[in-house]
């Protein structure tokens, strides 16, 4: 198995537990009952002391042709239906259950090594790997600690850079139209290392939905010019399609 | 992961075809009624000239009459958002393509509501300086109100394109995507760099022109007057963020030279007239088109070279004095103005002669007025103080990149 296909696969693990909700993660479920509306009003207040259950990140090095960005949203829409039905069986012991899970589980496998082959950047935190959370010092700022340099998608260990903060912005103005929550992450180039994995991205992240207990949001990341990752044979590119895509998920 | 949520906020702007029969369109049917006399020596004229027009309805640059509303409603479609988007068209493209909408597919339609009108004034002041040389100067003041709103509607396939969105837990890029849909035509114009307002009320000066009015013939039955003139370019410059690029002239030095004559037949006169405009190239700033498609001139240039755009017109007119104090009049006027030649070095040349292109215009219009004057009854000492004034209506017949409407005139003139 290649080290990507390794990567992968790991991966795929560590996103089937952020989906499934591991025996002992803390993580609630949602209470449907009581979902806020994401146009209500926000502060980050609203979020103080929130630490990060998950956040994905992946970044393509180029553009594709409509048909292939096509095929790449019809794996991510599969994936997502097939998070949803892990989730919704997961506790059930019968035959048939244990069944449909393990047939879900490898198609999403399959899913994301395709993925991951058009990808130059992916990241996956989880609350176990970097323990982050909001915390208000001078300003909200995300804080990690301790973190986990042998999780194979850390991205290079990136921390939050200035404030997070809710940006309201003008829907006429700004290539974003409805409110964000605004987070930067910065990855410093390591004199001690020869990897040159050096960059900085602004996260928009718009919340899909949140109850007292959780908030998940969706949205784009945007590297900085001059940003420097690493392919996955070792070599140094600068070309990065400008318009990412983040998840994150934010609990108690 | 729904990586389709990274692009609804690509959904930016949408191409809009409007107001493009304007941006050069201020000709209009008003008229000047054709005189063939000047002031005595040591005379003075004071006139002020007032029109009305509404703008609602323009010829286009192919001679139809359309509403100014009808020049903003637009069907948009997948493909026309996907070329909008330069770096995440090919993106937008997958997603709507993953989602069950075809590039062809209509996503909804642009509806706007356009209602405006154009008042001017042109004060003249005229003064004799023999019996049969005259010199005038006049300087034309014009108000534009225009209110316009605007709303998109969106088609069945994009409503479902959305609720499909919301169904698979992407609420939030189903809310990107309506408000990007909402605000599309305004971004579309911040990203032009063109300045919008849904109610723009706006004074500007015209070019100022000065006649010397010479006789030529006296005899009862004919008369004839040679007016040389000179148009001084008091105009303000094109407003190169006014999406309605509104002026009152061409902000050009010029030259021309007018003929009238008049030929009586009993009571009857009957008027005709040729003026020929020669306008001097100058440096102005212009709206360029990106592309041949482009009506709505997305690009600028502060510095281009304008030539060309010289004008004829032609009028001829039948006039009933009743004895003493009132005139009938009707009348037919044409004009022709031929399109600018541009250039410029900040884009490439195509965009120039495709933008020049377009400022060709054409009008034919009817007129029909009442004079009142007292001028007979003050020389013989039936009325206090020579004066004249008019009222008519001028009636656009066909035209191209003209204002379609009728033009109401009001004009008052005394004499000292």
């Amino acid at each position: 198995m290649s080290k990507r296909s390794q990567n992968f696969t790991m991966l795929f693990m560590l996103l089937l537990a952020s989906a499934c909700g591991k025996k002992d993660s803390p993580t609630p479920a949602p209470n449907l009952n009581r979902i806020g509306t994401p146009d209500s009003a926000r502060t980050v207040s609203d979020l103080k002391h929130k630490r990060v259950r998950e956040l994905f990140v992946v970044l393509f090095e180029k553009n594709f042709t409509p048909d292939e960005w096509k095929i790449i949203f019809d794996q991510t829409r599969i994936l997502s239906a097939n998070k949803k039905a892990i989730r919704a069986i997961e506790g059930m012991d019968d035959e048939n259950s244990s069944e449909i899970r393990t047939k879900l589980i490898t198609e999403n496998a399959d899913l994301l090594t395709s993925l991951a082959g058009k990808s130059l950047f992916m990241m996956n935190w989880s609350i176990q790997d970097e323990n982050c959370k909001l915390s208000l010092k001078e300003f909200w700022q995300l804080v990690c600690k301790p973190r986990n340099p042998n999780n194979p998608l850390n991205g290079g260990l990136p921390h939050g850079v200035g404030a997070v903060e809710w940006v309201n912005p003008d829907p006429v103005t700004s290539i974003t139209k409805i409110p964000y929550l605004k987070m930067v992450l910065k990855k410093e180039l390591d004199p001690t290392s020869a990897s040159p994995l050096a960059y900085e991205m602004e996260l928009r992240l718009k919340e899909e939905r949140f109850t007292e207990s959780e908030s998940w949001f969706k949205g784009e990341a945007l590297p900085t010019s001059g940003s420097v990752f690493v392919r996955t044979d070792g070599s140094a590119s600068s070309h990065v399609f400008p318009y990412g895509y983040v998840e994150l998920t934010l609990g108690n | 992961m729904r990586f389709s949520f990274l692009l609804a906020s690509a959904l930016s702007t949408l191409g809009v075809t409007l107001f493009s029969g304007v941006v050069h369109a201020q000709m209009m049917s008003s008229y000047l009624r054709e005189q063939t006399g000047t002031l005595p020596r040591g005379r003075i004229l004071i006139s002020m000239v007032g029109l009305q027009s509404s703008i609602d309805r323009m010829y286009s640059r192919t001679g139809e009459a359309k509403t100014l509303s009808s020049q903003f409603n637009q069907q948009v479609s997948v493909n026309t958002i996907v070329k909008d988007e330069p770096v995440r068209g090919s993106q937008l493209a997958g997603l709507f393509l993953s989602n069950g909408l075809n590039l062809s597919d209509g996503v909804g339609a642009l509806e706007g509501d356009v209602t405006g009108s154009v008042n001017g004034k042109v004060p003249v002041l005229g003064y004799g300086l023999t019996d049969d040389l005259g010199i005038y100067l006049n300087l034309p003041v014009i108000e534009f109100d225009i209110r316009a709103q605007y709303r998109f509607v969106q088609s069945p396939a994009m409503l479902a394109f959305l609720q499909k969105l919301r169904d698979s837990d992407q609420s939030s890029a189903a809310r990107e995507f309506e408000v990007a849909l909402a605000t599309s035509l305004e971004n579309k114009l911040y990203r032009s760099q063109y300045q919008w307002s849904s109610n723009l009320k706006k004074t500007v000066l015209g070019d100022a022109r000065i006649n010397m009015v010479k006789v030529l013939n006296t005899s009862p039955t004919f008369q004839s007057q040679l007016q040389p003139f000179v148009i001084l370019p008091t105009a303000t410059d094109l407003d190169l963020q006014d999406l309605y690029g509104l002026r009152a002239g061409d902000h050009r030095l010029g030259l021309g030279f007018k003929y009238a004559a008049q030929k009586k037949w009993g009571m009857m006169q009957v008027n005709a007239a040729a003026t020929a405009t020669h306008l001097f190239p100058s440096e102005q700033g212009r709206r360029l088109p990106k592309d041949a498609s482009d009506e709505l001139n997305e690009w600028s240039d502060a510095r281009v070279w304008v030539a060309g755009g010289d004008q004829l017109q032609g009028q001829l007119q039948v006039r009933y004095p009743m004895p003493r104090w009132v005139g009938f009049s009707l009348g037919l006027d044409w004009k022709q103005k031929w399109a600018e030649t541009w250039f410029g070095s900040q884009h490439d040349s195509e965009s120039y002669r495709w933008g020049a292109e377009k400022t060709a215009s054409s009008l034919v219009s009817t007129f029909a007025a009442v004079d009142l004057n007292s001028i007979q009854s003050f020389l013989e000492g039936g009325f206090l103080f020579p004066a004249t004034a008019e009222l008519g209506v001028g009636l656009p017949i066909a035209g191209k990149n003209a204002i379609a409407e009728p033009v109401i005139q009001l004009q008052g003139t005394m004499f000292f």
